[in-house]
């Protein structure tokens, strides 16, 4: 049916959704573990990194990032930068504090 | 919730949207039961602050910050239970079908953004000093 691989190339198929969703749940119990090793002080890193994996993830597939236009996508990649940009601004006080 | 949307054409949508919504109401109890832990313990920084010494200051400005980021999930969350509150019963009423994904879509959009946040928040409150 026409209407049914529509709907499967605009949202992705049902299988690749909970796979995708597995994936996620597999990354959360890799920053979870990692969190209780000691990795000189690169556990925060790890754990910033991994959540970036997971966020792409949700954005590509379940924000349909994956089957929208280069317009849609440079949007969201502006967001992400403002974002960025934001975070990276408040944090100039504390990163360049005398110690 | 994205699920709803590949599977809009059958009856399973209703379901989906109405688990979304249980699984967000169980989330947003949790973070009651939470906080009123936190209000018991005395670790907000305004009311009474339990952890004194050297590092009250850094401390203070943490659980400032939880209540803050964590404060402005739980609101954004709220105002989400509500919207897939009424697709629910736009989909159960047959108000909204496949010729209109639109509205459900820009649910799933801002429901998929607080779950981003939630995706960074996580780490960053919940996991640090674990070692």
């Amino acid at each position: 049916m026409k209407d049914e691989s529509d709907t499967a190339l605009r949202w992705g198929s049902t299988r690749g959704l909970v796979l995708v969703w597995l994936a996620l749940l597999v990354l959360l119990a890799l920053t979870v573990g990692s969190s209780y090793v000691p990795l000189h002080g690169w556990n925060a890193t790890i754990n910033i990194a991994i959540a970036a994996v997971k966020a792409a993830l949700v954005a590509i597939f379940f924000m349909r990032l994956r089957a929208s236009g280069a317009l849609v996508r440079l949007i969201a990649a502006s967001g992400v930068i403002w974002a960025l940009i934001l975070i990276g601004l408040s944090l100039v006080d504390e990163l360049t504090r005398p110690s | 919730m994205v699920l709803t949307l590949a599977r809009l054409t059958t009856r399973w949508s209703g379901w989906l949207l109405a688990a979304t919504c249980l699984l967000g109401a169980l989330f947003l109890g949790l973070k009651l039961f939470e906080y009123s832990d936190d209000f018991e313990r005395h670790l907000v920084p305004w009311r009474d602050f339990a952890l004194g010494g050297a590092d009250t200051g850094g401390a203070r400005l943490f659980f400032l910050m939880y209540f803050v980021t964590t404060g402005a999930h739980a609101v954004h969350l709220l105002v989400g239970l509500v919207l897939v509150g009424v697709m629910f019963g736009g989909v159960v009423t047959g108000r909204l079908s496949r010729k209109d994904p639109e509205t459900i879509e820009l649910t799933g959009l801002y429901w998929h953004l607080v779950d981003i946040v939630w995706i960074f928040l996580f780490p960053l409150l919940y996991l640090v000093s674990r070692v």
